[in-house]
Order: C-alpha cells, then sequence, then structure tokens
C-alpha cells in the first residue's frame, strides 16, 4: 500500500509526506504534485529513504 | 486605503481548472474571458479571466491576470470595505482561495496517477489529503 498525505495549512502552505515506496519511488510519485504547486521551497530525505520511510516536501506558494 | 493588490498566489495556466473548482467550492465564481475585474469606485480594470459572486454586483471582483511570460496567472483585487463580502469568501489575502486552490492542484494530480483521496477537516484549519494507492 502507497500513501500520500497532502497538508495545506489555512494560507496554502503545503507538505507532502509518502509512505509504502522503495528508495527514491516516493519523489517520483510527489514530483507531478510538487511541480503543479510551483516552486519546491525544500525537500528533505530521511535516512531511512531505503526503507520505505517518509521523505517531507514543503510548498510556499 | 483602496488600492489594488496582489494576491500572493502563482497559478500555472494549465491549472485553471483547479482555480475554477476552488472558487466554486468557496462559493465564488471563475467567469472565464471576463476582461475586465470590478474595484473601488466602479473601476474597471484588465484581466484574463474574473471571479465573482454570484447574485452579488456590489462586491468587488478578483483578476486573473496573465504573466509576462504567459505560463502563470496571478490574482489582483481591492480588499476596502471587506471587498463587500469578497472577502469573507475567499479569506483576507486571499487565503482561503490559496489553500482550497492547493487542496484542488493535489487531488487533481494524486486522482491522475491512480490514487484514491480522502479529504480531512482538522482543527487548526489545514485541509489533510490521504492518498492511497494498491
Amino acid at each position: 500500500m502507497k500513501t500520500i498525505t497532502i497538508t495545506v495549512n489555512p494560507t496554502g502552505e503545503t507538505t507532502i509526506k509518502t509512505g509504502g515506496f522503495s528508495g527514491s519511488a516516493c519523489k517520483d510519485a510527489t514530483a507531478a504534485i510538487e511541480k503543479a504547486l510551483g516552486a519546491k521551497v525544500s525537500d528533505t530525505p530521511t535516512a531511512e529513504m531505503n526503507n520505505a520511510n517518509p521523505i517531507q516536501a514543503t510548498n510556499r506558494s | 486605503m483602496s488600492h489594488v493588490a496582489e494576491i500572493q498566489l502563482e497559478i500555472r495556466t494549465n491549472q485553471l481548472d483547479c482555480l475554477e473548482k476552488a472558487a466554486k467550492h468557496l462559493g465564488v465564481e471563475l467567469v472565464r474571458e471576463q476582461q475586465t475585474f470590478k474595484h473601488y469606485g466602479g473601476r474597471q480594470s484588465p484581466c484574463a479571466h474574473a471571479i465573482r459572486i454570484p447574485g452579488n454586483a456590489k462586491a468587488f471582483e478578483i483578476g486573473v491576470i496573465l504573466s509576462g511570460t504567459g505560463n502563470t496567472y496571478s490574482l489582483q483585487w481591492d480588499q476596502w470595505a471587506g471587498a463587500y463580502g469578497m472577502v469573507d469568501k475567499v479569506g483576507a489575502n486571499g487565503d482561503k482561495l490559496k489553500q482550497e486552490y492547493a487542496v484542488q492542484v493535489a487531488m487533481k494530480h494524486a486522482r491522475a496517477q491512480g490514487y484514491s483521496v480522502s479529504r480531512q477537516l482538522k482543527q487548526d484549519g489545514s485541509v489533510v489529503l490521504k492518498a492511497v494507492r494498491a
């Protein structure tokens, strides 16, 4: 099961977390969403990236 | 003081459908190809599309303006006197519109990749989208 959790705060700032992906597949999965939302501000892969754990990316629109 | 200001939101031209859905969600309407938007003192300024409150002729409108590159839109409006109802609909500084636009964009692109998306409103006003795929 692959999950993407997208949180949009009351001013439109967006945080994306993924789970259930292997390796960098999570980045591929969120790339289209991030691109559509606009310029990416930060993208912080976790140490567990190779072990299907979350990455976080933040968009400020 | 009355003045026309920009809402801090960049909209890709190919995401205009998301702006349209966001507007509808908030009870306002994107009128495609309305080429002027109304603000203070009955003034009209040029735009590519406009957002209005249906049935409210007094409310100021939001201009959807094509950027120089032709790839993005910016939003302009006048918040004076609450824009006669528009601020209630889209939030101060357009914050509700910015939030709902981001929600619509994220939902569209998650669904396009085959995800099922559920939506939840948190107490702090954040919207959480859970996209799940087998």
